[in-house]
């Protein structure tokens, strides 16, 4: 519990009260910035209460929907996305009465409702009587000081300097704002606010007569109106600590400060500060019969995925494949392997996370970003070798910026930018990445950069085991990452690889071919037990998601003995591309044919600045597989499923396993949350619609004219032109080849995992490695046969 | 099978009227004298005004069918934008006051039902509300003006109006005439104290922002530029328009530096470019004014449509007060014989002149800036302090020759359509002078101070105040609820939303 500070004279806060505080902040979720955005399980706060509870707690509290409306079940029943028996299973499951579900499916019987008491804010119950909207204007008025503070990248970090709650005190007192709006008087109730936020949050409550069984329903609901700019504050706490509030506290400090404000200068005498009738209940559909029509759902689609898994075929020994190519477990590798596959036998692909191992703080032009997901910290620092300081950089903004040579710029370059605007309509292009290209060096630094021999020993050692390699090397194995492009597009970062930390794959991809292909490294692998042929060459290469190209890396270092292959390769590359564009063309609504026209067509697409929907990324992702290939080898998983290889002959001691239900599966369920949260409800979760974006710096966006930032993914990012959804919101599907009991040695280790199988964010299937067989784990009941 | 109608079809005329417009330039090039066809006047002016709506108009256009696919209300977005474009292409040509007035309003009718998009959100319809009873009042203004031109000179005629203020003796017709003309320009030009509807306005999607700013708001700026001859012989409105662009400028252009959404800074900036191009107005500089109307149209609309990338990383430069204000005196000094030599070669400086010494200032500090920009950091290496002295040093040399290379053509351009304009001089012209001057070097000198990190302390409650834009928007924004709350009690269903 944090120290609260006790000025002499003050109240001091119950104690239980600074708990309740803490409580109700980390129930907001990290965000990550524009630079490195990355999927973040929206309900990660609620990770501890089951599904259907913590969507109560979200649907009253923040006033946003965790699960759809009964209506989207009912159309899904009537395409016959799941069957009668899914529905008998999932209602016994659940202990609900099967024929009540049927009943509301098919509208012969109302599906149960539940009164939902919403919690509101001083002000809001002020407006509702008065007609006033003076709760959006002090909302503004916090997301308007937090984005004056965004520049800073440690405004919103309550360790370093003065609180972020004191610096709002002292900006509330100078801005006249919300007076000038209207609220005569506002900076002066502010103005006699304690510094500390536990302090301020205390003196509110008591004065506005907010009891401890309202505490925390209210304090939640006053974080709704700054939720966008709590996930920032979020995220910088959670990187330290993750259980820590962080900055929250003092955004909630500034909230509850406004809201007594409010009640102070607007409320009119003589009349109850809260209440006044006509409020009452809201009938809501109950989350729990929600949740069963979901699991039915659920069942429908993963009774039709367990059913085209391949059963286990002995191996085969002996023939050493021509390529090897290790694509991100991403769904987007899923069509590009299964057409590479169909073209050649000879060709194997394989699923890793697409930093493939190498947590690396990758430097370009002076500038650091953590190139690995962002449950893990950077092990090693290199240096990208590109000019770090280039004449040009800023200076059109900042001459565009200062006052005099605002107004001769404009003169000056005025034609500039017209021609500027033709070609950008006209002939959209998109500048190569530059981490793809430049030079970097693995040598240890004094600066403390480079990588030393051992780690990249170990590091070498650990990418090898986790990919499930053991034998059989090709002499060609790619290390493909994967980045996207788009135009003048504020979510760009949302398109690359999370397991990069939200950018491009190309450098952890040639980072770690480095380390595989050094000479001494590959004369330490054998002690570690690895047999890798003398001709076997890593090739680092990336897979453009936007046009599904794939781009071969470093190609200035392949020896000539190796040239040829790569050029098969390439031409392998080429046609699997091909067909998967050919594939993905009508979901984008491109109509052209040919391959050449298409392609085309797809780059026009791509780099089109006023594109919305660039690419339809890992919408409609809906399960995570870890087996081996040949379960899934030829099987069309519509670029559903996150793919990672697992070989549990491999892994006799279980710690591949632990990896990957600890990291991968878990950065898997984040993001498939967050496309549940940004179709279910993109009002409160989602970023909304971006043709009204405003980009806040390289923080945020906001909508419109004003407000609270948004986090979550943009509604174009889920719903396609013609209105349909582009995702499906089920939640993950995981499914292990591996026994019962291993898969329970790891859940018992490992008690956050089993959280979330148990709680039912998402659900666990195992595969008989020997068999056909496949059981589920049932929350609260055990594993019984799927 | 044809498609059904859905907006999409309209793109052929904004294109059109771009392909009309670049005919009309080519015309006006080859014939300097205007021409009237069919009640519009193509000039050297107008026919340059017309291009710059349409093309963007056109630009915009093909944005927003892309950028607004899946919306319910595309299509009537689409319509409303054909119809705004094509309205202010009739308005930078029109001939007569019949169809600049006629046009005017479809302008601000069109722009009204871009404005409300987002039905569905609250802050939408108060902010298209307060827009549409400013852009009325500009109406009002405009059609007295009109009214003054018709029961004076008894002419509809825009030619003719020039002509007759032109040759009329100095009075109060000509006078009131030319005032409220300004007035009209002010209040569509956005600009202080009725410049918050503008900033606002971000609230519709991007492509209306890029419309809005680059050929809408500076209509004002084009019927000055259209009656120069008139304006140019009433010096009370060379004050008029020079202290209120000031002022627009002193508001909104701190108010642009702090913003932390591009859209939101971008419009700020509007307000004080606008400002500038009436005070270039107000200092009989029309030439000038053009220029800076197309350069920032075609900027504007470029920035807004780009809004959503990610800039690039760069360093951080926050130059300590010291260093950026000997660099910008520096920067300033070192440009001025280039500058002096230029202007005089280039004809763009003719002796003693108010309003050419103020822009010439202006330039001058532009380069200043750039020193600021290139060496305001100290560098560790010598090299890259090399590199940046001599960047420095060129663009001392050449930012004052491009922008006399640049006024010298914009006044070669436009001197057949303008009769040659009276010599501005006296008091009120050195008054219209002294007050950009002064705030663009107050301005400059506080950019300097607030951007320095031992001044951060003292300069933050300033930059709280300009984030609002002192506060003058705020205020008469809720003047304008309170008219409308009253409007709304007086005539009952007479007033929208």
């Amino acid at each position: 519990m944090p120290e609260i500070r006790s000025i002499p004279g003050t109240t001091r806060p119950r104690p239980s009260l600074a708990g309740d505080i803490d409580r109700a902040c980390v129930l907001i979720p990290p965000a990550w910035d524009l630079r490195s955005f990355v999927a973040v399980n929206p309900f990660i706060g609620h990770a501890a209460s089951p599904f259907d509870a913590a969507a109560r707690t979200v649907s009253d509290g923040l006033g946003a929907q965790v699960l759809p409306p009964v209506d989207h079940y009912r159309l899904r029943w009537r395409q016959g996305a799941f069957a009668p028996e899914d529905v008998a299973s999932a209602a016994r499951r659940m202990g609900v009465p099967a024929e009540r579900v049927l009943g509301a499916l098919d509208g012969s019987a109302r599906p149960p409702q539940r009164f939902r008491l919403p919690t509101r804010t001083i002000a809001e119950w002020i407006d509702w009587r008065n007609g006033t909207t003076w709760n959006t204007t002090v909302c503004d008025a916090l997301a308007r000081w937090c984005e004056s503070e965004s520049a800073d990248p440690k405004a919103l970090d309550a360790t370093a300097g003065p609180r972020p709650f004191a610096r709002w005190l002292r900006f509330a007192k100078v801005d006249r704002s919300v007076d000038a709006a209207g609220l005569r008087g506002f900076r002066e109730a502010v103005a006699s606010m304690p510094e500390d936020p536990n302090e301020a949050i205390s003196l509110v409550l008591d004065e506005l007569g907010i009891d401890a069984i309202e505490r925390d329903a209210y304090l939640l609901r006053l974080l709704s109106g700054i939720y966008g700019w709590a996930t920032q504050a979020r995220r910088v706490a959670w990187q330290r600590d993750q259980d820590q509030p962080g900055a929250v506290r003092d955004l909630l400090a500034a909230r509850a400060c406004a809201d007594l404000a409010v009640a102070r200068v607007a409320a009119r005498p003589g009349e109850p500060i809260r209440g006044g009738g006509g409020i009452g209940g809201v009938p809501v559909e109950d989350e729990r019969f929600r949740l069963t029509l979901q699991e039915a759902a659920e069942d429908g689609f993963v009774r039709t995925l367990l059913t085209s898994v391949r059963p286990p075929e002995p191996r085969e020994r002996g023939m050493r494949p021509a390529i090897q190519a290790v694509f991100c477990i991403d769904v987007r590798s899923e069509p590009l392997r299964r057409h590479l596959e169909r073209h050649s036998d000879a060709i194997e692909t394989r699923g890793f996370a697409g930093f493939f191992g190498v947590a690396v703080e990758w430097v370009e032009a002076g500038h650091p970003s953590a190139r690995c997901p962002v449950l893990l910290h950077p092990t090693c620092t290199v240096h990208a070798h590109a000019p770090s300081d280039p004449v040009g950089a800023g200076l059109a903004a900042r001459l565009h910026g200062s006052p005099g040579s605002a107004f001769a710029m404009v003169e000056v370059a005025g034609a500039a930018y017209g021609a500027r605007m033709a070609l950008d309509e006209a002939l959209p292009g998109s500048a190569e990445r530059r981490e793809e290209h430049a030079s970097f060096g693995l040598q240890p630094e004094d600066d403390g950069s480079g990588i030393g021999l051992d780690t990249r020993i170990r590091t070498a050692d650990a990418i090898l085991r986790g990919m499930g390699m053991r034998g059989g090397f090709a002499p060609l194995v790619f290390l493909c990452g994967h980045s996207a492009r788009s135009a003048n597009n504020p979510h760009a970062a949302s398109l690359d690889c999370g397991a990069c930390g939200g950018h491009g794959g190309g450098p952890n991809a040639r980072i770690a071919c480095a380390i595989l292909n050094d000479a001494r490294v590959r004369a330490a692998l054998p002690e570690r037990g690895w047999s890798i042929p003398e001709d076997t060459l890593f090739v680092p290469a990336v897979h453009d998601t936007s046009d599904d190209t794939v781009r071969i890396l470093d190609e200035g270092s392949i020896p000539g003995s190796h040239l040829g292959a790569v050029g098969r390769a390439r031409a392998l590359f080429e046609e699997a591309g091909a067909a998967v564009r050919a594939e993905r063309a009508p979901r984008l609504g491109i109509e052209e044919r040919g391959p050449g026209r298409l392609l085309r067509a797809f780059r026009r697409r791509t780099r089109d600045w006023a594109q919305v929907r660039p690419e339809w990324a890992l919408a409609g992702n809906a399960a995570f597989i870890a087996a081996r290939r040949a379960r899934t080898r030829g099987v069309d998983l519509s670029g559903r499923a996150f793919l990672h290889e697992y070989d549990h002959e491999a892994d006799l001691d279980g710690r591949v396993l632990d990896l990957i239900l600890t990291a991968p599966m878990v950065v898997a369920s984040w993001i498939n949350l967050q496309y549940l949260a940004s179709t279910v409800d993109n009002d409160a979760l989602g970023a909304g619609d971006k043709a009204l974006h405003d980009r806040v710096g390289a923080v945020g966006v906001a909508v419109g004219s004003g407000g609270d930032l948004r986090s979550g993914l943009p509604l174009q990012s889920v719903q396609a032109a013609d209105g349909q959804w582009r995702h499906e919101p089920l939640r993950l599907q995981v499914i292990v080849e591996a026994t019962t009991d291993r898969i329970d040695s790891v859940l018992d280790a490992r008690p956050q995992v089993r959280e979330l199988v148990e709680n039912g964010w998402v659900r666990l299937f195992s595969l008989d490695p020997q068999g056909g067989a496949t059981q589920r784990l049932v929350p609260g009941e055990g594993w019984e046969p799927a | 099978m044809p498609r059904p109608a859905d907006g999409t079809e309209l793109r052929a005329v904004p294109a059109l009227l771009a392909a009309v417009s670049a005919g009309a330039v080519a015309w006006a090039a080859l014939h300097p004298q205007p021409t009237a066809i069919a009640g519009l006047s193509v000039d050297r002016v107008t026919a340059i005004v017309a291009l710059v709506v349409s093309g963007i108009g056109t630009v915009t256009f093909g944005y927003a069918v892309r950028c607004l696919e899946g919306h319910a209300r595309r299509t009537g977005f689409l319509r409303a934008l054909a119809v705004t474009v094509t309205a202010a292409w009739l308005l930078s040509l029109a001939d007569s006051f019949v169809l600049l007035v006629s046009a005017w309003l479809a302008v601000g009718l069109g722009v009204d039902r871009m404005l409300r998009f987002s039905r569905e959100r609250p802050r939408t319809h108060v902010i298209a509300r307060r827009k549409f009873i400013m852009s009325r009042c500009g109406d009002a203004l405009l059609v007295a003006a009109a009214a003054v031109a018709w029961t004076s000179w008894g002419t509809a005629g825009v030619a003719a109006t020039v002509a007759s203020a032109s040759a009329a003796e100095p009075g109060p017709a000509l006078t009131w005439f030319v005032l409220l003309l300004c007035a009209a320009a002010l209040v569509k030009c956005a600009q202080a104290p009725f410049h918050g509807w503008l900033p606002e306005t971000v609230e519709a999607p991007t492509p209306f922002s890029a419309m809005m700013h680059a050929g809408i708001v500076n209509a004002g700026g084009a019927l000055l530029i259209r009656f120069a001859p008139a304006v140019a012989r009433v010096p009370e409105a060379w004050v008029m328009l020079s202290a209120v662009g000031t002022a627009s400028i002193l508001v909104a252009a701190p108010a642009a530096w702090v913003q932390a959404r591009a859209k939101a800074g971008l419009a700020w900036s509007t307000v004080s470019q606008m400002g500038f191009m009436l005070v270039q107005c107000g200092l009989c500089a029309f030439p000038a004014a053009l220029l800076h109307l197309v350069g920032h149209g075609t900027y504007k609309a470029w920035a807004f449509m780009r809004a959503g990338e990610v800039p690039a990383r760069v360093h951080p430069s926050s130059p300590t007060f010291r260093r950026a204000a000997v660099l910008l005196a520096l920067g300033t000094i070192t440009s001025a014989p280039a500058l002096y030599a230029s202007a005089l070669a280039l004809g763009v400086l003719h002796g003693i002149e108010p309003g050419e010494l103020a822009l010439m200032t202006i330039v001058a500090l532009a380069s200043g800036q750039a020193w600021v920009a290139w060496l305001g950091t100290p560098r560790r290496s010598a090299a890259a302090t090399a590199r940046r002295i001599a960047c420095a040093l060129a663009c001392s040399a050449l930012l004052p020759a491009t922008a006399c290379l640049a006024y010298a053509a914009a006044d070669a351009w436009v001197e057949p359509s303008m009769p040659a304009r009276p010599a501005i001089g006296g008091t009120w012209a050195w008054v219209a002078a002294a007050m950009p001057v002064g705030a663009v070097v107050v301005l400059a000198v506080m950019h300097a101070w607030a951007c320095s990190p031992r001044h951060r302390a003292r300069s933050a409650p300033l930059l709280v105040h300009a984030m609002s834009g002192f506060y003058v928007g705020i205020t008469v924004g809720r003047a304008l609820d309170r008219i409308h709350a009253f409007l709304r009690g007086a005539l009952p269903g007479a007033t929208r939303a």
